[in-house]
């Protein structure tokens, strides 16, 4: 059979609703039915004018493209220049109109021809004996140069008149060129253009079908998503509850590892930075990265955090008990209303009776923006990227999807909701309320709004009842937010003559200093080692992270939250880790981690998969950097008190990390002073106490305001005690 | 006054035939035609071009306007030139050699023209001396250039070169653009300006015109 085949039998036509797609033209459009008119007065010419051609040939491409020479089929199919000439004279006449549609009537009549393509190639494909691997596409696939072999191998020059440009650009314009791999295998037939891997992701005809991807957890339940387009995160984001990406899928942090069980996904530039050839051979890629090209099968590398523990208990009185539980036999009434405390990672919602301030019910869940990253800086970005309509509307969903569930469990309509207290801290406040976040983010750290915030429920939840009111704590500033202050008004600091310490400890330390007299407040940066992040093997505190340790004549003891097989290691289980492994002499006084696992991590365990979860060198230098951040807030607000960590009467600690932390411990690696010890009180949810406690008395929002004036304000990252006390900080030992 | 706001909005609706009616209209009670171009038409051209950047309406609402516009000019024209009138500038504009496709050059050309410049249309596939001695043979104060390939971007280099060779290059406003171009192609090449869109280049070119005579 011949190698060179030219092509006669085509059908081009015209795709009304493609071309009026490809122009961004719909029928809702003020010039739809003007475009409508043109596009009949030309369509005819444009049959008339479209002079199809085509050639397809048996070839070479040569050695140098590839490793080695392939033997390939090139098809040149054109429409001819005539069509296009003339749109360029309408443009140049000024009717922009029919000028653009020409243009767009050509590119469809050149597409018209792919099924006379696919025909005419399988037909000479089957009278060479051959089948088709893959089609390529230039400049992706292979360099735009190649078409000069197109040119040359299918003599198209003096078939069909074309002409290749310096930039090896077809002329009659409208041209196109195929080239496709061949195979020995008469079966195999891959020729169709792929949408999906086309980087022209703009095109108007542009037609992905959904990709399947199973995913397994670390439970081994399979569960099956979908995915149009974007990355493998995106889509298990939206479609999972509680998928970790921490960095805000930037393939930084390694926390959204997959391992791929089947298909093919290529292994990117971040991968290779992650992982070890090793882990690459064995399937492990991040899913922030991962753009599937398949249906795939995964295994997820993280637990979900779909489990992590959320604190709502409050200790912090001694003579009040926490929330009593209601009795479901006796009858509470209203009004009722809802305390909600916004954090970075958790959300926490209760039902109060506001006569009797009664727990009726508590709904925890995940804050959904984790999606743009973990800590607040990430949410901030994202604001100021545009994405802040979108942040609003996902806190306000996770926010009314509790308060619905808490209503219809205890049968309670939104009609007899009376208040709503929020509190949060400052970036949480501003995107719910979407508020620009520009001024958080730099210098000076400008909020747009701080004080105190009276708003009707419907403006923020349109399905709230007609008369509930929303209530928002002040806050001292972009630092020190609402939660804190919530956070004061419930221990009463500003109303107690002793000298007490708050600190909450979480990515950013909280921390307020005082009493009835005075209160320092400032905020340290302790980054997220304390909730797992920035950990080798660290996670949140879900079911299976290692959260306590004990290491004594070379054996290690460790336990896990709710007994699980070990996933990973939490906030509290890296600093127990480390206060013995200080203890037993395996890091010195400087942090370095004794041979040889200075190079190869501190084995703790072995996860359910047989891999070793270890404490790395930089795990540790980690937790110094954060424990030292902690330790020089501390001794800076002491220092501009006046007074020695001796003469603080209290220490309350505030959040989760903090309340399961043991403080001899916290103590041994130099977080807190030791005068502390005997002191140190873990409050639990103190934000989200303050919440109930406005709830039931409104006229301490007017304490709190009083309290928001009281607070000085301390910048740390100016302060020179900071910088010095921050540095002493930072080893391990006798001070 | 009243006549001049009709036109600007009859024209952002695309209405050729009314603009085209009141452009007459005006004209004939004695309007001053550059006051029915800068106040009327390209006023007009200008809300256009800015709802489309802001992704409010799409090329075919653009198209329409650009249109209406055309229209309104072929009736004006004779009467701008009775009076003396000047473009606020001239463009010499192509796609850059080894580069055949035209459809975004045109666009460009075609909001520059609504933005009050007259504009030189080089055709596709233009060599470096092509565009040079165009530009200096109409007197131009900009050269736009627009390609479509990787391979053929690199050629806007070579047309910013031979000015510098010629002791031309800052005679001249180098606006680049296509798809494969972005700000920082432009600034290595030394560009002037790259605009994403064809709106934008038009209001960039008559900002640095306006700055260049200021």
């Amino acid at each position: 059979m011949e190698k060179i085949k030219v092509l006669r039998d085509f059908h081009p036509c015209i795709d009304r609703e493609k071309v009026f797609r490809q122009l961004n033209c719909y029928p809702d459009s003020p010039v739809y039915e003007e475009m409508e008119e043109s596009f009949d007065e030309i369509k005819d010419e444009m049959l008339n004018l479209c002079k199809t051609a085509g050639v397809l040939a048996l070839g070479r491409i040569p050695s140098g493209y590839f490793q080695q020479e392939r033997e390939a089929v090139y098809v040149l199919v054109t429409i001819g220049q005539e069509i296009s000439d003339r749109s360029t004279q309408k443009f140049a006449e000024g009717d922009f109109v029919q000028g653009m549609l020409i243009d767009a009537i050509a590119d469809s009549l050149l597409f018209s021809l792919e099924d006379d393509i696919q025909r005419e190639l399988r037909n000479a494909c089957a009278g060479w004996k051959r089948g088709v691997s893959k089609r390529l596409e230039a400049p992706q696939d292979i360099p735009m140069e190649i078409q000069k072999e197109a040119l040359k191998q299918t003599n198209a020059e003096e078939l069909l008149g074309l002409e290749l440009s310096s930039g090896y650009m077809f002329r009659p314009v409208k041209t196109s060129s195929q080239i496709y791999l061949t195979t020995d295998d008469e079966k195999t037939f891959k020729a169709q253009h792929n949408c999906r891997t086309c980087p022209n992701v703009n095109c108007q005809l542009r037609h992905v079908e959904p990709l399947k991807i199973r995913v397994m957890n670390d439970k081994n339940e399979e569960m099956i998503i979908s995915l149009m387009d974007g990355t493998l995160l995106e889509a298990l984001q939206k479609q999972i509850e509680g998928i970790q990406s921490p960095c805000g899928g930037r393939g930084a942090c390694g926390k959204c590892r997959v391992q791929v069980m089947e298909g093919q996904l290529p292994v990117t530039a971040q991968d290779e930075k992650i992982f070890s050839t090793e882990e690459l051979a064995a399937g492990w890629r991040l899913a922030c990265c991962a753009v599937p090209e398949e249906d795939l099968a995964v295994r997820l590398g993280w637990g979900s955090e779909k489990e992590i523990e959320v604190q709502v208990g409050f200790e912090g009185e001694s003579t009040v008990s926490s929330d009593k539980q209601s009795d479901y036999e006796e009858k509470i009434c209203g009004p009722y209303g809802f305390a909600i405390d916004i954090g970075t990672t958790t959300l926490a919602v209760q039902l109060i009776s506001l006569k009797t301030e009664e727990c009726l019910g508590t709904d925890t869940g995940l804050n959904s923006q984790r999606t743009y990253g973990a800590d607040v800086i990430a949410r901030i970005q994202a604001s100021v990227d545009g994405k802040g309509e979108e942040l609003m509307k996902q806190i306000r969903r996770d926010l009314w999807k509790s308060m619905e569930k808490l209503s219809v469990d205890h049968g309670i309509s939104m009609e007899d909701i009376e208040q709503v207290v929020i509190a949060g801290n400052t970036t949480m406040i501003h995107l719910l309320m979407g508020y620009p976040c520009d001024g958080l983010g730099k210098v000076p750290f400008t909020p747009y709004r701080i004080d105190e915030i009276y708003i009707a429920g419907r403006e923020v939840f349109p399905g709230l009842g007609s008369r509930t009111e929303i209530q928002i704590y002040p806050g001292i500033s972009t630092f020190v937010g609402a939660d804190i202050v919530s956070g004061i008004c419930a221990l009463h600091m500003e109303k107690k003559e002793q000298i007490q310490l708050l600190v909450d400890l979480g990515t950013n330390g909280e921390m307020v200093l005082g009493n009835r007299e005075r209160l320092l407040v400032t905020s340290t940066a302790a980054g997220p080692a304390f909730e797992g992040g920035n950990i080798t093997w660290g996670t949140g505190s879900i079911p299976g992270a290692v959260c306590s340790a004990h290491l004594e004549n070379g054996n290690l003891d460790i336990q896990t939250i709710q007994g699980q097989p070990p996933v990973g290691i939490c906030g509290t289980g890296v600093v127990e880790l480390t206060a013995e492994l200080v203890k037993n002499e395996k890091i010195d006084e400087t942090g370095r981690l004794e041979d040889p696992w200075f190079t190869s991590g501190f084995p703790i365990a072995e996860n359910p998969h047989g891999e070793q979860i270890c404490l790395t060198q930089k795990d540790i230098r980690e937790i110094q950097l954060a424990k030292a951040a902690v330790r020089g807030g501390i001794e800076t607000l002491l220092d501009k008190y006046g007074i020695t960590a001796k003469q603080v009467q209290q220490v309350y600690v505030a959040g989760g990390f903090g309340y399961r932390l043991d403080y001899e411990k916290a103590m041994q690696i130099g977080m807190f002073p030791e005068e502390f010890s005997g002191k140190v009180q873990a409050v639990g949810n103190s934000s989200l106490r303050g919440a109930v406690r406005l709830l039931c008395g409104p006229e301490r929002m007017k304490e709190a305001v009083e309290t928001t004036a009281l607070a000085e304000e301390i910048d740390l990252s100016t302060d020179p005690v900071f910088q010095e006390a921050y540095m002493d900080a930072m080893f391990f030992g006798e001070e | 006054m009243a006549i001049i706001q009709e036109i600007s909005e009859f024209l952002q609706k695309g209405r050729a035939k009314n603009v085209k009616t009141l452009v007459q209209q005006a004209l004939d009670e004695g309007m001053d035609p550059k006051v029915i171009l800068n106040q009327g038409l390209m006023d007009g051209m200008m809300v256009v071009g800015s709802k489309f950047k802001k992704n409010e309406i799409f090329v075919p609402e653009v198209l329409v306007a650009a249109r209406a516009m055309n229209a309104g000019l072929t009736i004006l024209k004779p009467k701008l030139v009775e009076v003396g009138n000047e473009p606020i500038g001239r463009v010499v504009i192509g796609t850059v050699e080894g580069d055949l496709h035209d459809i975004g050059k045109n666009l460009v050309g075609m909001m520059l023209q609504g933005a009050g410049f007259e504009v030189i249309d080089v055709g596709v596939d233009v060599k470096p001396e092509t565009f040079i001695e165009k530009a200096e043979a109409e007197g131009a104060d900009i050269i736009c250039m627009s390609a479509l390939l990787t391979t053929t971007m690199t050629n806007m280099q070579n047309v910013i070169n031979k000015l510098k060779e010629e002791n031309l290059r800052d005679k001249y406003i180098v606006m680049v653009g296509g798809a494969p171009v972005n700000e920082s192609f432009a600034q290595e090449i030394g560009a002037d300006f790259y605009t994403p869109d064809a709106a934008s280049a038009a209001e960039a070119a008559r900002d640095a015109v306006v700055k260049k005579t200021a």
